[in-house]
């Protein structure tokens, strides 16, 4: 049976949800910026961005949460206590990210599960459902669709909401399907859905069809194979300042900081979120610091993303959404770095290995 | 306006012409300065080494970020000796750096640009701008003009503020505050934060706690802004790096403004003159401490 | 309910108010013992982090003292440690600290009586206040707190 959703009925959902047990997080103004934020009126929905200013990627990788607390009882009786899933990970659903928002998470999933399984962000996984809403809108720091996902991607959504031709200034419906089990579930147990078909709104084709794939993810990693040594590193990212921005508000860079705060009786372990764009990241306690130059470490992370992530996991470790593109203080854009690197391997295919 | 479109156009001619020249002769090796960005309509930082690309060279409203801040990077300085595009701003920001012994007058060529103020629409610090001419400089491009100065309208955010109660404040900037994520882009995107190791990289103690919670956000927001006391030159690179955009550039200008307040200061007009916390006035006194 | 004992630091210099303390307690000065001292080689070593981080430590109150100007062992010490608060305090106020919880004196090593006067000045003021509950409310939970102040109250 063909499902629908009207803007109108957002609160109705909402209402459910909260009876059902789970809390819902949507995109919302915070000041002047938008970030996921728990929702409660259907008002505080901000929907009409492109994309949000953070991606949703803290409701799976904490910014910030504690791991393991500790507490002197007598001379060497120690308490220690870690979360329960309860806390860190209640039913929760995702509302209104875009689909490279969605996409995120799941593939980050498979480094959480290859060496050791990280339970926060497994739990936090399980019990998150996410609703994706189709982009009847991109921009030019948009490159889903050079990344193998696209304007209407399923990819790691459990429900996909497809805006229709059938909206009238702030109210819209939405076609709605249904992806895994996890988002059945939630739409048989939550009220607001509707049974219809709506006509698929043609924005959507027309963004599917303008954001032409700016470079090709398999020639770029070839390159990357041959071009570790490539001068191109160190004249490329001379205007990087090194920020990081790039990399918290990128939605599956995924890299932590562990570090204990606290004393003698009592304290925190905590986990933070770090970015290989900064020197501390890699620097050893020795003194010596593998990657010590800017273009070392910007480098690293064109690599990780689509050369180690991909060589690893068959995935590339980005989804397109352009936040490093639009966040940038110096407009480093990754997209067009990766042009950049897709014209290096049509023109020199020879000459790479020699750099 | 009292640099017009034609004015302009000349300017950016003769700083590409120069540019060549100094690059041709062996004066400096790299150029620094401003060009087209990837994103359409964006200005960005451009590293000329090729006399034969100087025409990459622009200079516009749309130049707002501080060059000098380059000058710290380890790649930057093995290049050999830099020519830089310096605004009013820039020029401060380098003449702070030379008195704080980060490199010396010679090392660098500066390429003064008069500036009327960058972004669309003109950003708040432009309209108080005491450096339209840069007080530092090699060569001139533009005629100079006259200092805008100090403008009420600056200040206005920072008194309205000041009438809050204390507690009114301190919910106002715990709010603010708690967006930081920590990126620290505001510590890269300064001139001046040179400092190989940061504070809140030392970890023992750990002074500033690493965490973005609301005591860590809030701890590193004012040692940042401390740390900067009679050294901010206002240029508001750190909030146009914010990806939270969390108004640093109040707390900056608070303390512009106090330092100028209690010292008559105001950083980087020169190179020589000791910076207010460096220094002191035989016999002075304060009310505060009895 | 147990009277209420702030938590407070107090960081003195060596050479003047630290010496001053010796004075008020060899002349058997009765003063309130509700601060804990620490004692710096110089009100000029005073890094505006101590401060915060005896706030961050559960403190209801800091007391920063040192030499008269003028009578500063190393000289100039105290000169700079005057125009870094100066514009700290300015710092602080505009960022919503309540200054009445910090205080600042010279006292030198010949004023005992001052010492203790000044010392039952700050201990009464904090403890009318009462805990510094605004800063202490956005400290993380389970952190350690007790076990540096435990012994103060």
């Amino acid at each position: 049976m063909a499902l629908s959703i009207h803007s109108d009925d957002f609160q109705t959902l909402l209402d459910s949800l909260r009876e059902a047990g789970y809390r819902c997080v949507g995109p919302a103004r915070d000041g002047t910026i938008t970030k996921f934020k728990p929702i409660e009126q259907a008002g505080d929905l901000f929907l009409d961005e492109i994309l949000t200013t953070v991606s949703p990627k803290e409701f799976f990788l904490a910014e910030h949460e504690a791991i393991l607390s500790y507490r002197m009882k007598g001379k060497s009786d120690i308490e220690l206590t870690t979360p329960s899933k309860e806390e860190y990970a209640p039913p929760t659903l995702v509302f209104g990210c875009r689909p490279c928002d969605a996409a995120g998470p799941d593939i980050v999933k498979s480094v959480m599960t290859w060496d050791y399984d990280d339970r926060f962000f497994l739990d936090r996984a399980d019990s998150t459902v996410i609703a994706a809403i189709a982009c009847v809108e991109a921009d030019e720091a948009c490159f889903c669709t050079s990344v193998e996902l696209a304007p209407d991607s399923q990819t790691g959504a459990d429900i996909l909401l497809i805006p229709s031709s059938n909206s009238t200034g702030d109210t819209q419906e939405y076609s709605v399907t249904a992806i895994t089990e996890k988002g059945r579930k939630l739409i048989d147990s939550t009220k607001g859905w509707k049974d219809g078909n709506p006509e698929r709104a043609s924005a959507i084709d027309e963004v599917k069809s303008n954001l032409k794939p700016s470079f090709d993810p398999a020639k770029v990693r070839e390159w990357l194979d041959n071009g570790f040594d490539h001068e191109w590193w160190n004249t490329a990212t001379l205007s990087c300042i090194g920020c990081g921005t790039c990399t918290y508000t990128c939605p599956t860079c995924h890299c932590f900081d562990i570090v204990d705060e606290g004393g003698q009786s009592e304290g925190v372990r905590v986990k933070n979120w770090d970015s290989c764009m900064m020197s501390l990241f890699t620097l050893h306690t020795s003194g010596h610091n593998p990657r010590p130059l800017k273009s070392n470490r910007f480098r690293q992370r064109i690599m990780h993303k689509f050369k180690y992530y991909p060589d690893l996991f068959e995935r590339i470790l980005c989804t397109g959404c352009g936040r490093c593109q639009r966040h940038c203080p110096v407009d480093m854009a990754l997209k067009g770095l990766l042009e950049q690197i897709g014209r290096l391997a049509a023109e020199t295919p020879d000459q790479v290995a020699a750099g | 306006m009292v640099i017009s479109e034609a004015d302009t156009t000349k300017i950016v001619n003769s700083l590409r012409v120069r540019a060549k020249e100094l690059l041709e002769s062996g004066e400096v090796k790299v150029i620094i300065g401003y060009g087209e960005g990837y994103t359409k309509g964006k200005a960005v930082p451009v590293f000329i080494t090729d006399p034969g690309k100087t025409d990459q060279l622009i200079f516009d409203a749309r130049c707002v970020n501080n060059l000098s801040m380059y000058l710290k990077h380890a790649e930057i300085k093995a290049m050999g000796k830099v020519g830089i595009v310096a605004k009013g701003c820039d020029a401060r920001a380098i003449n702070v750096l030379i008195l704080e012994s980060q490199f010396k007058r010679e090392d660098i060529f500066i390429l003064g640009v008069v500036c009327e103020g960058v972004g669309d629409p003109i950003e708040e610090q432009c309209k108080s701008c005491v450096a339209n001419t840069p007080p530092v400089y090699d060569e001139l491009f533009g005629e100079p003009i006259e200092n805008q100065g100090w403008n009420d309208e600056t200040f206005a955010k920072i008194e309205e503020l000041e009438s809050m109660t204390q507690s009114e404040l301190w919910n106002f900037w715990v709010k603010e505050f708690d967006r930081c994520i920590k990126c620290y882009a505001c510590r890269e995107a300064c001139p001046m934060c040179t400092c190989t190791r940061c504070i809140t990289d030392k970890n023992q103690p750990q002074w500033v706690p690493t965490s973005p919670h609301s005591d860590g956000n809030y701890h590193w927001n004012l040692t940042r802004a401390f740390h900067l006391v009679g050294r901010c030159v206002g240029c508001n690179s750190c909030e146009r790096a914010c990806p939270m955009d969390i108004p640093l550039s109040l707390v900056n200008w608070k303390l512009i403004k106090a330092v100028h307040d209690e010292y008559e200061f105001i950083a980087g007009m020169d190179a020589e003159t000791a910076p207010p916390l460096a220094t002191y006035t035989e016999g002075e006194e304060t009310d505060f401490i009895k | 309910m147990a009277e209420f004992h702030p938590k407070t630091f107090a960081f003195l210099c060596n050479w003047c108010t630290y010496t001053g303390a010796d004075l008020a307690g060899t002349s058997r000065m009765l003063y309130p013992a509700d601060f804990r001292v620490i004692k710096v080689p110089c009100t000029g070593r005073i890094d505006m982090e101590f401060i915060i981080k005896a706030f961050e430590q559960g403190a209801d109150g800091v007391w920063v003292s040192g030499c008269h100007i003028g009578d500063c062992h190393y000289n100039t010490g105290n000169y700079y440690a005057q125009r870094r608060w100066t514009i700290f305090r300015q710092e602080l106020a505009f960022l919503g600290i309540d200054l009445r919880r910090l205080k600042f004196t010279w006292i030198s090593a010949a004023e005992g009586r001052k010492f203790a006067d000044e010392a039952a000045e700050f201990v009464n003021r904090i403890t009318q206040l009462g805990p510094y509950n605004e800063f202490q409310s956005i400290l993380p939970e389970n952190r350690e707190v007790e076990s540096i102040l435990g012994g103060v109250s």
